[in-house]
């Protein structure tokens, strides 16, 4: 048709003109979308205003960094860090530094849509994934399918029947309203199966850690004197939150030491870095621990007054004597130590020094006994660095030089990241680690670092369940599977998920989450995004960006309390989480207990808060709290009030009890059953390009990194036939992956790795998740992501690769620069 | 002066308004115009079937996945060099400031943006009535034409359905 024909263009418009009537639009009416009315569409109103609001980063990431959001004509132009109540807190990273790309992305969830052959009287769930296909419904006809299959699956079945699953995508008080409404309902929610393992093993001698483990306030790094960085790389999964206060350790000359299987930016700053085969890591520290013993550097003092150190362990029975064992007034609770000075028994308080002998055997009360440290000793003697070379894979004058500096140089300790987390034994590096630190007596003292996770502060609120609220039954995730799959009472039959992007993406065994979802007859997800679980919905829910959302939130790891105020109302159809609730709510007939205004809600949780008004917070964005910066200074939060080196409540772990810690290891054993087979130990590290799965689809994060590789040692990858930057298949018994090699001499032979977060779509074919279990300690049900055999061959030659490779579909990423990361 | 121009003003301001309609989500309204035939002159089919348009509607334009078709303006002009630009960009605001210089507004109800295929095409109804024809080109120029043949042309080589090839075509003699 030729352009600007005039004749065409009259008989178009003038034939189009005659369908106005049965359209609705009458004579001069033309206007649907535009009015002349006073009244101001917000949209409009936003493209005009110039201010910059407080805001801040709400992933699950452990930086909660502030940041200010510079507006312009009402829309976002630029964020940048913003400088908190405590000036050193100042930080935010690439990410959070993209949330204008967040915002305006083209891509976001606009509209409440259903999955178009999705009824309650036909759920048809074998329509739901990657051919799904949707119709834009009412915000009214979408709650009022959530509520209503809510309703009809309370009756049927059980309120118990209806998961909530809260995820960890948007840190604010959505979760507190989602919980509320939860609890209210009776449903059922989930308990963590991840980041939990390590956290929990040291909690067992400690009696603190569940998420990783505690340690004093990231200000307090630079006084350690020896900080052994174990298991994490904190210059590159967390260079924004832990970076810095790391670098000015290192300028103030503290000893930094690596432990990780990988060469990567953290060990590349250490003095010393510990190659510790992947799974070791429990061998190692019982290496760490033997030294410290042989080499009389343990913390006497330390020992005597706040630890089981001298406590004394019957032999017979393997428990600690108790006072009621020795003393006719004694208890069955109190342990009991030998006291030198006064040649007798005595009660071993908590914080409380004596002259305790720290070793020996002696007999009391017609018991043959021995000393914890004893004890410990012992099981520590077959791990001499020397007699462990090999299967560490760790020099043995390494080892017993970063004892040395850890034990004589001053405070200083493990900072510990999640990777040993992520293997199925990891609950007995944090139990080993822990007795590690109690010799050496790295507890409760300015520059000691017992863990991971760095003590912060959040508000006081009183706001939450319901009073009379029936409660929700809890389930860990991998109880929550079972569940999914039919194998629980009552099962579940719908959810509703929020924040979350578990099921299609984030989980092991990912295929049998998504199959699972066949026995559901709703699935509601509420996100900002199109992730691969919104692709499984049957409703979906969208929900406002975090700038478009007024909100408080607790730092967690840094000392403050924040505010964000929204830069606009939420674009499109979508809505807070709140008000989705509040809406589900009333038609639930729990109307009464939500309410609707954001700033009346917000001040109502902040009424248990009396460090400050929500009127000083919202002026100033954060609020310093006073919180302390060391912790463990008073007595220990276990039966004896002292750190349990010997802990005779030890669980078991296949047939071995567990009251001292003892190296145990899954698939990443030499002689494992799959070991032949699989022979590659495959890891999935955290990248500085996304947190978990957010930021996967933001176009400026894929410019820098733009497709799933694995890393594989060059050696390993000769052998297999395979070129760097060849399409390569990773399988094994459960699935497979295809990505690209990059050949990375930073891995060790045997070591691959693929980083997590991916979404599906972004695979060639398969998924990183498809390779990865569900198998979990008898201990800890506490996902073994890394605890993962694969094998790996070059990926078939009819593959289509044009996702990647077809320069018509890749235009955004070839004009651009690769670069990034290449560690 | 185009021949457009000399009709009447009323019927080629419907014109724009039906072809605006017809951009939107499709209701029970549009399925009749289109069966009865009065939509002949815009697409000419027999029969459709209301949950397949709205269907492929969503697909196109909404999502859950990156629509292949986003009707707004300011991705296909605001983006660095070819690729896609974000919603509300600088012609996004452009386009505002012609409703506003005509006293308009978006709708305090609309919950869309103001440069949707939709909204453009509305205004041009508008306009039609308002304005001397140069000032119509003048906004076609700066506006609709500046991106409408690159969204017509992902149109007819995503969708699934007829009404929309047609649709793309229709308006396409109108304004490009």
């Amino acid at each position: 048709m030729s352009k600007r024909d005039g004749v065409t263009r009259r008989s178009v418009l003038l034939s189009a003109g005659a369908a106005a009537g049965v359209l609705g639009i009458g004579g001069s009416n033309v206007l649907q979308s535009l009015s002349d009315d006073s009244e101001i569409n917000d949209v409009e109103r936003f493209l005009q205003e110039n201010t910059v609001v407080h805001g801040y980063c709400s992933p699950n990431c452990r930086g909660h960094c502030p940041l200010d959001i510079h507006v312009r004509d009402g829309q976002i132009r630029k964020v940048e860090p913003a400088i908190p109540d405590r000036e050193e807190f100042r930080r935010a990273c690439t990410l959070g530094q993209t949330h204008l790309h967040r915002t305006y992305n083209p891509n976001r969830l606009k509209y409440p849509m259903k999955r178009s052959d999705w009824s309650p009287e036909n759920p048809n769930p074998q329509g739901r994934g990657p051919d799904a296909e949707f119709e834009r419904i009412e915000w009214s006809e979408a709650l009022d399918y959530v509520a209503g299959e809510m309703d009809r699956i309370r009756e049927e079945y059980s309120p118990e029947s209806v998961y909530f699953e809260l995820g960890s995508g948007g840190s604010g008080i959505n979760g507190t309203v989602y919980s509320r409404l939860a609890n209210l309902f009776g449903g059922t929610m989930m308990s963590w199966s991840i980041d939990i393992n390590v956290g929990l093993g040291f909690r067992r001698i400690t009696g603190a850690g569940y998420f990783n483990t505690p340690t004093n306030m990231r200000t307090d790094i630079k006084n350690a004197d020896t900080i052994l960085i174990w298991g994490g790389n904190v210059f590159r999964s967390r260079l924004n939150p832990d970076a810095r206060f790391l670098l000015d350790a290192i300028e103030g000359g503290t000893k930094i030491v690596g432990i990780d299987p990988v060469y990567n930016q953290t060990t590349a700053k250490s003095d010393l870095w510990l190659p510790v085969k992947p799974g070791k890591d429990i061998h190692l520290v019982m290496g760490m621990i033997h030294t410290v013993l042989e080499e009389d550097l343990e913390d006497t003092e330390f020992l005597r007054e706040r630890t089981l150190a001298p406590a004394l362990v019957r032999t017979d029975t393997g428990a600690l004597l108790k006072t009621g064992d020795v003393f006719p007034d004694g208890d069955d609770e109190t342990p009991v130590a030998y006291d030198a000075d006064a040649g007798q028994a005595v009660a071993l308080e908590p914080e409380t020094y004596g002259e305790y002998a720290l070793r020996g055997t002696f007999e009391f009360g017609g018991h043959e006994v021995r000393t914890a440290l004893t004890e410990l000793e012992e099981t520590a003697s077959d791990y001499a660095p020397e007699d462990i070379e090999e299967t560490i894979g760790v020099d043995a004058d390494n080892v017993r030089q970063a004892v040395r500096w850890l034990a004589t140089r001053g405070p200083g300790g493990v900072m510990t990241g999640l990777g040993v987390d992520r293997y199925v034994y990891g609950h007995v590096f944090g139990q080993a680690y822990a007795i590690l630190l109690a010799l050496t007596g790295d507890y409760g003292r300015s520059g000691c670092v017992t863990g991971g996770r760095f003590a912060g502060s959040g508000y006081r609120s009183d706001y939450g369940a319901v009073e009379g609220s029936p409660g929700t039954r809890r389930m860990q995730q991998k109880g929550i599977l079972s569940a999914l799959q039919g194998d629980a009472d009552p099962p579940l039959k719908m959810m509703y998920t929020q924040s979350s992007n578990f099921v299609a993406n984030q989980l092991p065994d990912r295929q049998q989450w998504i199959d699972s979802l066949s026995n559901l007859d709703l699935v509601a997800v509420a996100d900002i995004h199109h992730t691969p679980t919104v692709q499984h919905a049957d409703i979906v829910l969208p929900a406002s960006h975090w700038t478009e959302r007024e909100d408080i939130t607790g730092a967690g790891e840094h000392p403050h309390a924040m505010y964000r105020e929204p830069v606009h109302d939420p674009l499109w159809e979508s809505k807070s989480d709140h008000w989705m609730i509040a809406e589900l709510a009333d038609r639930l007939g729990y109307g009464e207990h939500f309410e609707r205004d954001r700033t009346t809600l917000l001040r109502k949780i902040l009424e248990g808060e009396d460090r400050f008004t929500f009127e000083e917070i919202r002026e100033k964005g954060t609020i310093h709290l006073e919180t302390d910066e060391i912790i463990f200074t008073d007595e220990f939060n276990t039966p004896s009030g002292r750190l349990e080196i010997y802990d005779e409540d030890a669980p078991s772990e296949k047939g071995v009890s567990l009251e001292l810690p003892v190296p145990l290891e899954d698939r990443t054993a030499d002689d494992h059953e799959l070991a032949d087979e699989y022979p590659l130990l495959f890891m999935q590290g955290h990248s500085k390009w996304r947190i978990h799965s957010q930021w996967a689809e933001n176009p400026m994060m894929r410019e820098i990194n733009p497709e799933p590789r694995i890393d594989i040692n060059p050696q390993d990858a000769k052998e297999r036939g395979i070129e760097d930057g060849e399409y390569v298949r990773v399988y094994n018994d459960r699935g497979e992956m295809i990505v690209k090699a990059k050949y990375n001499d930073a891995y060790r032979p045997g070591h691959v790795n693929t980083d997590q977060g991916w979404w599906g779509e972004h695979y060639i074919a398969g998924h990183h998740n498809n390779l990865t279990h569900t198998d979990v300690s008898e201990t800890i049900e506490n996902f073994a992501f890394y605890d993962t055999r694969v094998e790996i061959e070059p990926a078939p030659e009819d593959l289509d690769t044009s996702k990647y490779d077809d320069p018509t579909e890749t235009d955004w990423i070839d004009q651009l620069q690769h670069g990034g990361d290449t560690a | 002066m185009s021949d457009a121009a000399s009709a009447d003003a009323t019927e080629v301001s419907q014109g724009y308004a039906v072809l605006a309609r017809c951009w939107r989500q499709p209701d029970e309204r549009l399925r009749a115009a289109i069966e009865s035939g009065e939509l002949a002159g815009v697409v000419e089919l027999d029969t459709v079937d209301l949950t397949t348009l709205r269907t492929e509607h969503t697909r196109l334009f909404v999502g859950p996945d990156g629509p292949p078709c986003p009707p707004y303006e300011s991705i296909y002009r605001d983006g660095d060099g070819d690729a896609a630009g974000n919603v509300l960009g600088p012609s996004t605001r452009a386009v505002v400031d012609w409703y506003d210089e005509y006293g308009l507004g978006l709708d305090s109800e609309w919950s869309d943006l103001p440069d949707h295929i939709a909204t453009e095409l509305e205004f041009a109804s508008h306009l039609s009535t308002v304005a001397p024809p140069e000032t119509c080109e003048q906004f076609f120029d700066e506006h609709p034409r500046q991106w409408f043949e690159t969204f017509f042309d992902a149109v007819r080589a995503e969708t699934r359905e007829p009404f929309y090839a047609e649709l793309a075509d229709a308006t396409a003699a109108v304004v490009l």
